[in-house]
């Protein structure tokens, strides 16, 4: 019988000697102060970014923060918790998991990067972030890649916090963490596969901005949402605007749309039609997107180590090496009742939640196809405030600016600034 | 995209310009395509496929060599985690005691009864039914119930620093083994001491496994320390011994085995030993006859199982599983599994 | 922008809606905090990952999973349990042929584990961390063989405190489990 439980089986020596049990102290290093310091920086840095890009316009205050934030953000505390995972945990919280306690440090971790996007636009990414500042720092050309692509790419970042939420609320993974590609350098070791991904999408940037932030980055979809509404965001005056389209080409992201003049416009019937194609088809992919992942559900719950487990104890054909953890299903004296019951739940709570998962991703794919059919009517060159992760190249390339810091006295400085409010864009005529 | 005055260099720009962005989506989306894919067919594979895992160390021994003849029919797990086991043969009944109780269950896994235990006493280290009456063994007593769970007797070891850890019930005695004084406790029935009993050897109890059993007034214990099986007369004297230190089949292997010992209506020796759990048979003079059971045929892990006859079947308990095993020879029987031995023993007939 | 009436300019219908925007998420971000503020806690919250030795089995994955090159799991010993015994099942190699301390009958395969001797029939058993990989084999032979004061357990100095623990996501028993922090250690100090 297992009686380690219960009884040692040696009984305690009786020494004669005077022996004395050493004493044994074993330390917990201060994680709470490093995080509350990890907090503080955070706020710092993105108000530090803030200040940067709408008061000061510099790039070089986005490398310097870039930098710290690797070596801090990055190396030392190996990128862990961040932003990006935080989602996972909060999720977790949320769906009510295990008697999880949501640390208040990764609530804030989560919320604030969100709030200062809600304030100043993307703040977060522009060198806060350790990953975006990684890429930001070997980031030396810019190949554009053309907007079909990165329309279509842009949608992944949805697939993968679908997936992300389905998965942490089902307690069965947190795939962010698991398919991180940069916390392997971070390290300097783990999973091979993705230290490799890591490598090539470090390479890629050097050409392409930002490879992971604009196609992989799930905090990434949230950051832009919220930084559409935004309060202050980079913004071009039109007034000291040459179009000389130097910031179009340095801006990393694509951030910077040109003007839709010079086109030959669509015929307003189609395009309305179109539009109203694409509302009523939002609805449809919704609630389609949502049967469908629902109908996989089954499927899916295997990423839960109980369910799979559950298979793998039920399989016909069992391998010739049973899994470790079919032999510690037995080892443990686990019952096949409780399992199966907690089968049941898991699957009960995926068949739920893929559902909205799904919708989630048929509503985002409705909307995008909806933007897209948009009539479009920039007559300028604009920012888009959702793509733009205030990395201040553009400032550094326009020729404006020079203009902007010969002129004398505050005020002046202000009506003739690169940024501005938008009650001075009234006064051109 | 600009218009410049040579037309092929605009056209070999967009050409490297399309040409590398879908370069890029294509990895891109590759990788994550083939992330989603596998996430949305196989997840089970993904995540907890074995080649996902390196290969550990400790990896077990696996698959079994043995070739057992010996099918599991039946089981039953119980309402708690049991701490000792003992089957009644007239009744069919299997006496299970866990943490403050005996519970009494039909082979089928019905619990048809039980009763609690003063928690005073501790947990039970081991239980015996011998002529209608429960005698539950703790540390430093013992406890004879009846099967309506009333207390008959009890009566307390002759000092408070026993420890004991089995107990065998005779026609005219009661042997109780003492893992801290190292030596076997004779009563009598009413609970009188008798004597201490011995090992001219002495024994060797490095842990908490000191077996005992009889088979009619003669019992056999383990000096698990010596890896040897002792054989004493109904009062007590020494007979013999067997048993000798080694990995292989016949052998009692680590530090301290047998630990479990139970009888079949013939007289032959079953031995259930820990570390490498396995079932093995022995005859009344030590002569090695098979194993019957290992590890992978009982469940895994590295605690000893403890073993009862019932009827043709064997009873195998650990943590609150009960398992029958019967014997199923034909066709399947390797030499050395009951196959091969000659005596006409009732367990491999049935 | 050319049109003169400004209140129905596109600019300002687009601002409105931008402004009611703003206005909705920020509402939601603030509920949205709340809800979370009320499930969350600075002091409970913080958790660092432990191996629950009582589930724990001794599979050999905390040596080979941990994203660390050496594990940040080590064995630790609890002295108050042990035996003290000559023939200690997680110092000798399960099977030994000889009682000597040559490397080839030793259980530890980094040499972690010294032993000193302090009165007939006892010895004192201690584990070198720097060498010890975590490998468990010390603890399942202790745990088969003996009193089970030889257990695995994650060294919070060394742990890098991941969000998800790589050995956790493929423990055989799921013993690994997020602990608060004030109890970071599930100390085996007693029989």
């Amino acid at each position: 019988m297992r009686n380690t439980v219960l009884v040692a089986r040696f009984p305690k020596p009786d020494f004669t000697s005077g022996y004395q049990y050493p004493d044994v102290l074993h330390r917990v290093p201060m994680e709470t102060f490093w995080s509350w310091v990890d907090v503080v920086l955070l706020v710092g840095m993105m108000g530090f970014v803030a200040w940067a890009i709408h008061r000061r316009r510099s790039r070089r205050a986005i490398l310097a923060v870039s930098i710290v934030s690797v070596l801090y953000f990055g190396f030392f505390r190996t990128g862990c918790v961040c932003s990006v995972g935080s989602i996972q945990n909060v999720v977790l919280a949320m769906a009510g998991g295990d008697g999880y306690r949501l640390p208040l440090v990764v609530l804030l971790v989560f919320l604030l990067p969100l709030v200062f996007a809600l304030l100043f636009g993307r703040v977060f990414c522009a060198g806060v972030c350790p990953i975006g500042a990684l890429q930001e720092l070997v980031n030396v050309r810019q190949w554009h890649i053309s907007r079909a692509v990165t329309s279509a790419l842009s949608f992944i970042p949805w697939v993968y916090l679908s997936f992300a939420i389905l998965y942490a609320a089902t307690r069965s993974q947190f795939i962010i963490c698991r398919f991180d590609p940069f916390v392997g350098i971070f390290r300097m070791g783990g999973d091979v596969g993705m230290l490799v991904f890591g490598v090539l999408l470090i390479v890629l940037s050097v050409f392409v901005g930002r490879p992971f932030c604009r196609f992989l980055c799930p905090y990434g979809a949230l950051l832009g949402i919220v930084s559409r509404v935004a309060v202050k965001r980079v913004k071009i005056t039109h007034r000291q605007c040459i179009n000389c389209r130097l910031c179009h080409h340095a801006c990393p992201v694509d951030a910077i749309r040109e003007p839709c003049g010079g086109k030959v416009a669509e015929s307003r019937t189609i395009g309305t039609r179109r539009v109203a194609l694409y509302l009523l088809l939002l609805p449809l992919l919704t609630v389609g997107a949502a049967l469908l992942l629902q109908s996989q559900s089954d499927t899916l719950s295997m990423a839960h180590r109980d369910v799979w487990l559950y298979t793998q104890l039920r399989s016909d054909n069992p391998p010739a090496v049973l899994p470790a953890e079919v032999e510690a299903f037995h080892e443990m004296g686990r019952s096949m009742d409780e399992l199966e019951a907690s089968v049941v739940s898991v699957k009960e709570s995926y068949r739920r939640l893929s559902a909205w998962a799904g919708a989630l991703m048929g509503f985002v794919l409705g909307c995008k196809l909806v933007r897209l059919s948009l009539k479009r009517t920039r007559k300028t060159y604009e920012v888009d405030p959702s793509a733009c992760v205030a990395c201040g190249k553009c400032f550094s390339y326009c020729p404006q600016k020079d203009k902007a810091k010969r002129s004398t006295g505050q005020q002046v400085n202000e009506s003739m600034c690169f940024i501005k409010n938008s009650q001075y864009e009234e006064k051109h005529i | 995209m600009e218009k410049e005055k040579k037309p092929q260099n605009t056209s070999r720009r967009k050409f490297l310009q399309v040409g590398g962005s879908v370069a890029v989506g294509a990895v891109i989306a590759g990788v994550a395509g083939n992330k989603l894919w596998k996430m949305v067919t196989n997840p089970g594979e993904l995540f907890y496929g074995e080649k996902n895992s390196r290969k550990t160390g400790n990896a077990a021994v696996r698959a079994s060599a043995l070739q057992t003849g010996w099918r599991q029919t039946g089981g039953f797990m119980t309402a708690d985690v049991m701490t000792a086991f003992d089957v009644d043969e007239a009744r069919q009944l299997i006496i299970a005691a866990s943490e403050g109780a005996v519970s009494l269950y039909t082979p089928d896994g019905t619990r048809t009864f039980h009763f609690t235990l003063p928690a005073e006493r501790g947990t039970v280290r081991d239980v015996a039914v011998d002529d209608g009456q429960i005698y539950v063994l703790h540390s430093t007593c013992i406890g004879v119930y009846d099967f309506t769970g009333k207390e008959v007797q009890m009566w307390k070891s002759c000092s408070d620093a026993a420890d004991h850890c089995g107990i065998a019930v005779t026609r005219n005695a009661v042997f109780v083994t003492d893992a801290s004084a190292k030596n076997i406790c004779l009563y009598r029935h009413d609970g009188s001491m008798v004597r201490f009993i011995d090992s001219p050897k002495g024994f060797v109890v490095p842990s908490y496994s000191f077996a005992i059993a009889h088979f009619g007034d003669d019992v056999y214990c383990s000096n698990p320390g010596r890896h040897l099986v002792e054989h004493y007369s109904s009062e007590g004297e020494y007979v013999g011994s067997f048993g000798k230190t080694g990995i292989e089949e016949g052998a009692f292997c680590g530090c301290c085995n047998p630990v479990h010992i139970a009888f079949t209506p013939t007289g032959d020796l079953l031995t259930s030993e820990k570390g490498r759990p396995r079932i093995s048979c022995y005859a009344p003079d030590g002569t090695f006859r098979s194993t019957l059971l290992d590890a992978a045929a009982m469940g895994g892990g590295n605690e000893a199982y403890d073993i009862k006859v019932i009827g043709s079947r064997l009873a195998v308990a650990k943590g609150r599983s009960v398992a029958f095993f019967q014997y199923e020879g034909n066709g399947k029987a390797v030499a050395g599994l009951c196959g091969s031995c000659t005596v006409p023993c009732p367990i491999k007939l049935g | 922008m050319e049109k003169e009436n400004r209140l129905h300019s596109p600019m300002e219908r687009r601002e409105f809606l931008r402004t009611c925007g703003t206005l909705i998420t920020g509402g939601g971000l603030a509920s949205l905090g709340g809800v979370l503020g009320s499930k969350a806690s600075a002091v409970e919250g913080e958790t660092m990952w432990q191996i629950d030795p009582e589930r724990c089995l001794q599979c050999g994955r905390c040596e080979t999973e941990c994203v660390m090159r050496v594990s940040a799991v080590k064995c630790f010993h609890a002295n108050q349990v042990c035996g003290y015994c000559d023939l200690c099942g997680g110092y000798y190699r399960e099977g030994v042929k000889e009682l000597n301390t040559a490397a080839e009958n030793l259980m530890c395969p980094t040499g972690a584990i010294t032993r000193r001797f302090i009165e007939e029939p006892y010895f004192e058993y201690t584990i070198d961390e720097d060498l010890c990989n975590g490998c468990g084999k010390c603890v399942k032979g202790c745990s088969s063989f003996g009193n089970g004061s030889l257990f695995l357990q994650i060294q919070q100095e060394r742990c890098l405190q991941c969000n998800e623990c790589s050995i956790a996501k493929v423990c055989v028993s799921g013993a690994i489990q997020r602990v608060p922090v004030g109890t970071a250690y599930k100390l085996k100090d007693h029989a």
